[in-house]
């Protein structure tokens, strides 16, 4: 129940920030259920695994292959997918409040914040990485399933 | 949300993970001033009303 709840609630931030950055109509419901999927699976591992780095990877993951499939299928770049999809996982609330610790002179908040601010901000572009990397492999699967699906239909 | 640079810093570690090197230390910059600015605002806005509001309330 829980699970369905954020899933819907974070269906709902992609759309909105997908409407806020003006991406294309065709385009919008892919992000949503992209950036809802990767939230759902960064809220699944968070539960068995109390780390930043790991969930924020699998999530990652997940952006990475979905935005690419979506972005072939649905004929728009990728990082109009990307984009609205990492609003929710990105570390820029830490970064504000490490930022604003910095300014009050606490040093030891300071560090903790910006530590997880690098943190996250690196696995997330890792996970990129990764994700492009598999999806380098599944590519010409995709272009040929379309193909075929183009001349039988 | 908006206003905070959590994608320009994703996206600036990514360019770097790409070896786009020097795109992505000049939007991990520009992502870090943002950020500074934003907290500085936010401190001289507390900071501030606290003023007003003692200078009010004597």
């Amino acid at each position: 129940m829980h699970v369905l709840i954020e899933f819907i609630v974070s269906l709902a931030s992609t759309v909105g920030f997908g409407l806020i950055t003006n991406i294309p109509r065709r385009s919008l419901l892919p992000a949503g259920i992209t950036g809802s999927t990767a939230w759902t699976v960064y809220y699944l591992v968070l539960q068995v695994n109390h780390g930043l780095i790991l969930s924020n990877f699998c999530a990652a993951i997940i952006i990475g292959i979905l935005g690419n499939i979506s972005a072939v299928l649905f004929k728009v770049p990728v990082n109009i997918i990307y984009v609205p999809s990492l609003v929710s996982l990105v570390p820029g609330g830490i970064l504000y409040l490490g930022m604003r610790s910095f300014t009050l002179g606490q040093e030891s908040r300071t560090s903790e914040y910006l530590f997880n601010t690098l943190t996250i901000a690196i696995a997330l572009a890792v996970g990129f990485v990764v994700a492009e990397v598999i999806f380098y492999r599944i590519k010409p699967l995709l272009i040929k399933w379309l193909q075929t699906r183009k001349i039988s239909g | 949300m908006p206003l905070v640079p959590g994608v320009a810093i994703t996206n600036s570690f990514r360019e770097i993970v790409d070896r786009n090197t020097i795109s992505g230390v000049i939007r991990a910059v520009d992502a870090i001033i943002i950020a500074g600015s934003i907290g500085a605002g936010v401190v001289i806005g507390t900071s501030l009303c606290r003023l007003i509001f003692e200078w009010i309330g004597g």
